[in-house]
């Protein structure tokens, strides 16, 4: 479940769901929001992504500049999150042996489309998510974040 | 003297528009808000921005004060309207001074040509503007698409690969914040994705925001000033506000990545992630300097060749000669950046880099930097207000040297969320109400209309007026818009 929220000079979505799959798929599908509202999006091309970051605010971050970058540079806009999976790697004794850090991990499935600037109305440009105040907690068995949005 | 509180801290006023946040907890300097206290009760209203001045004043490094102008309001790490200099051996450079948008920034042309000589053209004029300058969200295609061979050169010469290409003259360079160019620009430091989001932007004016602006010089408050700038009574001129686009929105990205893991491996502890910050001798931070610095060229390159743009359009659709058109570039500022630049710290003169954040770099007469042609008179300072009123050209003073690392205020910042103004915007003929206002609009989308109208805005007034009585930058003119075009 997503919520846009809307600051002085910024826009953000707040985001919980009950787990960390969902509240990644949530989070796309809210930045989906901010940018094209409804405007209709069908599924024509899959495409997957892997993404790793040391951790969870800096993968969440990484996953929507993505969708971001797909928009802007090779203007594909996102339709919806098909499969999502979220691992902490924390293998002690293989991290060790490599003299790594525990880092989570991203793979998602989604589909999309090229866009149509007839059918799509953008209607604002992110410059990118930020870490302002960004924090993913589990309260109550549900996660939450609040993302902010630089437009 | 008035004293003001903030979260049990006390806020004092030091002078008529200067208020000190006392050095407490892990500050290493004390805070120095530049305000009315008019502005600055409002300015506690807002809570998140002093905590800002506050964190600000923690990073390593830090000399004399965290600096805010009276344009103060929350950013990322840094509030907007903030201004910090670091010592070069001790300090840390961090992309949360700097912003998104790096070298964001103004740039002023002026004409022969007096408002009487366009007013019944208005339309036609904003329409060409309209059709030769890309304008919106992903906004491309004002050149063909150049190759990363080709960005890498932007990146590296900045305006002066404008110019190489037809792009205006050298003269414009002159008259362009550090001629348009730094010279630290390392293209080898950005990224293969951020040179793709650039590959098609040089000469877009993006979205939000930024403007290209036809004005009219309204009022004068120091001739002497307005002549040097070549300014004078009902003159024409074109204002454009914008920056370096996609390319260094990832830019600020990628760095904010690699300074956050620096952050941690030289031990800096900071209490918010978006000031993430590196000491800037080391390979991080001298990295973040590089890809900054040509990022900032990136957006002197695009503001170069959208001017020129506007000049061609503005010969077309008045079909006049140069000669009569009479358009020169007054002066090309940045208003988010961090720079190495020399000042006084502590008795002495020694380099820092001077971190500005929605702020205006103001050197006074009698500056090196300043060009030779306004030497006498000091740098002039652009600060845009909305699409309604008023913009201002104002001029730096020596203060600024000792006050403020030579900075000064650059914008009005908003009072209403993008969505309370596209509320209120509602079933409301909003062309028609600017066109009332002496304004043609011509934008991509009503939405934008809705969400940059003038109420949406501070009055950028206040804020000029504040750093004027405070002697940091005298004002000189003042600009009323009579078309505009937006993204």
């Amino acid at each position: 479940m997503f919520k846009i929220i809307s600051h002085t000079a910024d826009v953000g979505i707040e985001v919980s769901d009950d787990s960390l799959e969902h509240l990644f798929t949530e989070a796309a599908r809210g930045w989906k929001h901010t940018v094209i509202e409804d405007s209709p999006t069908e599924a024509i091309e899959e495409r997957k992504i892997q993404l790793i970051a040391p951790d969870l605010e800096d993968l969440m971050v990484q996953w929507l500049n993505e969708l971001n970058f797909y928009l802007t540079v090779q203007e594909w806009i996102l339709h919806d999150v098909i499969q999502c999976q979220i691992k902490l790697d924390d293998s002690a004794r293989r991290l060790k042996a490599l003299d790594r850090k525990p880092e989570w991990r991203g793979d998602f499935l989604i589909n999309g489309e090229p866009l149509d600037h007839e059918k799509h109305e953008i209607c604002i440009e992110i410059k990118s998510v930020t870490y302002h105040q960004l924090e993913i907690k589990k309260e109550n068995n549900e996660y939450k974040t609040r993302i902010i949005f630089d437009i | 003297m008035v004293t003001l509180t903030y979260q049990n801290v006390n806020i004092n006023q030091i002078e008529e528009f200067v208020w000190e946040v006392p050095r407490h907890g892990n500050m290493s300097v004390p805070g120095r808000i530049y305000a009315s206290r008019k502005m600055m009760e409002s300015i506690i209203g807002e809570e998140e921005s002093i905590k800002q001045v506050i964190n600000v004043a923690m990073l390593p490094g830090i000399q004399k004060y965290s600096l805010a102008m009276p344009d103060i309001h929350w950013g990322y790490g840094f509030p907007i309207g903030g201004v910090a200099a670091t010592d070069l051996e001790e300090g840390v450079i961090s992309p949360g001074g700097v912003g998104y948008d790096i070298n964001c920034g103004v740039r002023l042309a002026r004409t022969n040509l007096k408002q009487k000589e366009v007013t019944n053209r208005m339309q036609e004029i904003v329409k060409s503007l309209f059709a030769h300058v890309p304008t919106g969200v992903g906004s491309s295609g004002a050149l063909k698409k150049l190759n990363k061979d080709e960005i890498r050169n932007v990146l590296k010469i900045g305006a002066n690969w404008a110019v190489k290409n037809g792009f205006g003259v050298s003269v414009d360079l002159d008259h362009t914040e550090e001629k348009g160019c730094l010279k630290n620009a390392n293209p080898d430091s950005v990224s293969n994705r951020a040179i793709e989001r650039g590959q098609n932007q040089v000469g877009t004016l993006g979205s939000g925001n930024h403007f290209l602006e036809v004005q009219v010089v309204d009022e004068i408050y120091d001739e002497k000033a307005a002549s040097a700038f070549g300014l004078f009574p009902t003159q024409v001129v074109i204002m454009i506000h914008c920056g370096s686009r996609g390319l260094g929105h990832q830019v600020c990205d990628d760095y904010l990545r690699v300074l956050s893991n620096a952050t941690s491996k030289y031990q800096i502890h900071l209490p918010d992630r978006q000031l993430a910050c590196a000491p800037i001798q080391s390979t991080e931070g001298s990295d973040y300097l590089g890809a900054m610095s040509a990022a900032a060229n990136f957006a002197w390159a695009n503001r170069q060749v959208i001017m020129e743009l506007a000049k061609r359009s503005l010969l077309k659709s008045l079909s006049i000669s140069e000669r009569e058109l009479g358009f020169s570039l007054v002066y090309d500022v940045c208003h988010n950046i961090a720079k190495i630049e020399e000042h006084r710290t502590n008795g002495t003169t020694k380099k820092v880099c001077v971190h500005r954040k929605g702020a205006t770099r103001a050197f006074p007469a009698g500056h090196p930097l300043t060009p030779d042609s306004y030497r006498h008179i000091g740098q002039p300072v652009l600060v845009p207000g909305d699409m309604g009123r008023y913009s201002f050209v104002a001029v730096g003073c020596q203060k600024a040297m000792e006050d403020t690392f030579g900075s000064t205020c650059h914008g009005a910042g908003r009072q209403q969320s993008r969505r309370k103004a596209l509320k209120a915007g509602k079933g409301r003929d909003l062309i028609a109400e600017m066109e009332k206002l002496g304004v043609v609009v011509h934008a991509r989308g009503m939405r934008t209309v809705a969400e940059e109208m003038p109420e949406a805005y501070k009055d950028v007034s206040m804020v000029v007026e504040a750093m004027h009585k405070s002697g940091i930058s005298k004002k000189v003119a003042k600009l009323r818009p009579i078309g505009v075009i937006k993204g």
